[in-house]
């Protein structure tokens, strides 16, 4: 038995690269290009810019829970839907996620890239179609309840708070817009 | 540039002429003569011309800050990512560090205050596909000779992404099996101390050094699949927790498999088996004839939002393990096996505060072979409060009915338990 599991040791330690490269191949994650692309429907041009102005600090600081974060979000933008590209940290992990948002509400949340060590399974359907047609409400929360990944509360976490800080970010983009919604 | 100027040199130009047009018509002694016109406006030419330099300057000075501007913003984001935003370090950003902790007090007969657990997470991510992840832990605050507690690692591995839905991973990791086992950060799970099915049946925390290949089958099953070192039970008459090695000049004689499955196809809800053998839980040295072991464990997890605010959840878990051994079944223990039932009330009060009330009933029994009753069946009733998603005090009451009643100890249990 011990003479078995070190050759099927060594034999996984020799075959992984072969084996990532190949899978690599066959079946790689979704580029954020390409995601953008997908959701635009063209290749992206140059992204917008947000800046997180002293207005923003705080509710950015409410939604992430931290008190550092970038400077600026960028975005893609077509008309009334917009593609965000976000990084928030699950376990101890930052998960990539891609949201695209219309009108307001959610109609796309994609994880693009997970590191986390367990609970990849918020990329699946059952977990990630939770957030279609999802808005912010008033108090910045998310429109409707959403059920977590059991053993992976973390990362499920992780993504509220990418889904609410796109459609923030969304929504300070549209005021812009209209003037007429401004404070 | 010079396009840009001719309507006003043509302004220039017809004033010029308007005007003498009017000198010509109403000759004044104060009118300038046509060749101090002409001075003028080549003076006014030459003012333009300097301003349109000037404009020229300052738009290149714009298009020079906003690329300077970008650029700075640039570093700063680098610098917050690597200070804060993603807890990430190290001289390529892609270090994290974490940890958790958890303070308790036992009352009853125990009446103890025990800093139980301080645990240090480090990671490092080497690429999009290579990782690596460590866990240090300081149990019982106090290590050393005679000390009650203990320095261990308690995990330290890498992993491997094959394809997006298959990884591996190599190195010391926790077994695939039971709920707590793997994710049992204090503001995870309900109860002062974890459950003691878990800790005595399966055992948790449970590590061993091994392989893992874990993946998705589809959408809602996923597989564990973990070749690893096994128990060791020489001297301890095949108690099941005190087999743990920890991974420390372990005697490997005989290697254990462990596979699980899951199923996650509604949110909220899990549903995982697990299965084990190994061939010799004593690794065929010891004082104890040979045992051949298995393990069988099925678990299910619910938490399932009722409205926006409440949340119902449900944790239940049976597990057994079954020693092929004649001592064994003369001590009893060639069955050892245990349940709980845990069901759950979860009420978010706001942004950060939560409140949460379950009930626990719990039986194991590591000497069930036999006819004596040896079984423990416990019953624990408790609140949880998060003050922070990663925060949480912890109080509740534990009633014990034990086959042996002198070992009873019905207490109140506080806790206080933090991650990050």
């Amino acid at each position: 038995m011990r003479r078995l599991f070190i050759s099927m040791f060594f034999m996984v330690l020799f075959l992984l690269p072969a084996i990532a490269k190949a899978g690599a191949m066959e079946e790689s994650y979704l580029k954020a290009t390409d995601y953008i692309a997908a959701a635009l429907g063209a290749r992206p041009d140059k992204p917008g810019i947000i800046w997180v102005t002293r207005d923003l600090k705080p509710q950015i600081t409410r939604i992430l829970r931290k008190k550092i974060f970038p400077l600026r979000y960028r975005y893609y933008r077509q008309g009334n839907r917009t593609v965000w590209i976000l990084n928030v940290v699950g376990r101890t992990m930052p998960i990539t996620t891609g949201i695209t948002i219309e009108d307001g509400r959610i109609i796309d949340l994609t994880v693009l890239t997970f590191r986390e060590g367990r609970g990849s399974e918020i990329r699946f359907p059952a977990f990630k179609n939770q957030f279609n047609d999802m808005a912010l409400t008033k108090k910045l929360r998310l429109s409707k309840p959403v059920n977590g990944i059991s053993g992976a509360t973390m990362s499920s976490n992780a993504m509220k708070k990418a889904s609410r800080l796109a459609l923030y970010l969304n929504s300070k983009l549209m005021e812009k817009d209209d003037p007429s919604k401004e404070k | 540039m010079t396009y840009k100027n001719t309507p006003l040199i043509l302004s220039l130009a017809f004033a010029l002429s308007a005007s003498t047009a009017l000198a010509q018509t109403t000759p004044s002694a104060n009118m300038p003569t046509q060749a101090e016109m002409w001075q003028m406006i080549l003076q006014q030419q030459a003012q333009i011309k300097k301003l349109e330099t000037l404009i020229g300057i300052t738009t290149e000075k714009v298009a020079e800050t906003e690329k300077k501007v970008e650029a700075t913003g640039e570093i700063l984001d680098q610098v917050a990512l690597s200070g804060g935003m993603d807890s990430s370090h190290g001289s390529s950003g892609a270090t994290t560090v974490g940890g958790y902790a958890e303070l308790h007090y036992n009352g009853g007969k125990k009446d103890q205050i025990d800093q139980h657990r301080f645990v240090i997470f480090l990671g490092h991510e080497f690429s999009d596909k290579i990782r690596f992840y460590s866990e240090l832990e300081v149990e019982h605050a106090i290590s050393g000779d005679g000390e009650v507690g203990a320095v261990e690692m308690e995990q330290a591995f890498m992993e491997f992404d094959l394809t997006e839905r298959t990884r591996a991973s190599v190195g010391m990791q926790l077994v695939p099996v039971g709920i707590i086992n793997e994710t049992h950060e204090p503001a995870t799970f309900y109860g002062v101390e974890r459950n003691k099915v878990e800790n005595n049946i399966i055992p948790t925390t449970w590590r061993e050094a091994g392989v893992m290949l874990s993946g998705n089958l589809n959408d809602s099953f996923s597989y564990d699949v973990m070749m690893h070192s096994g128990l060791d039970t020489t001297g301890y008459g095949y108690k099941i927790r005190k087999g743990r090695q920890q991974v420390g000049n372990a005697p490997w004689k005989n290697t254990a498999v462990t596979t699980r499955v899951k199923w996650h196809g509604l949110p909220g809800v899990k549903i995982a088996a697990s299965f084990q053998y190994q061939d010799d839980i004593t690794q065929s040295g010891g004082l104890d004839e040979k045992a051949t072991a298995t393990l069988f464990e099925i678990n299910t997890e619910i938490n399932r939002a009722v409205s926006e605010n409440t949340s119902f959840g449900l944790r239940a878990l049976y597990a057994q393990w079954n020693v092929q051994s004649d001592a064994a079944r003369l001590l009893g223990r060639n069955i050892q096996r245990g349940w709980y039932v845990e069901p759950s009330y979860k009420i978010t009060l706001d942004e950060n505060n939560a409140i949460g009330f379950f009930a626990r009933y719990s039986l194991w029994d590591n000497e069930a072979g036999d006819n004596i009753d040896s079984s423990f069946r416990q019953t624990t009733i408790g609140i949880s409060y998060w003050p922070h998603e990663n925060v949480i005090l912890k109080l509740d009451y534990q009633i014990d009915n034990f086959a042996n009643s002198l070992q009873e100890d019905n207490r109140v249990n506080l806790g206080l338990g933090l991650q990050f």
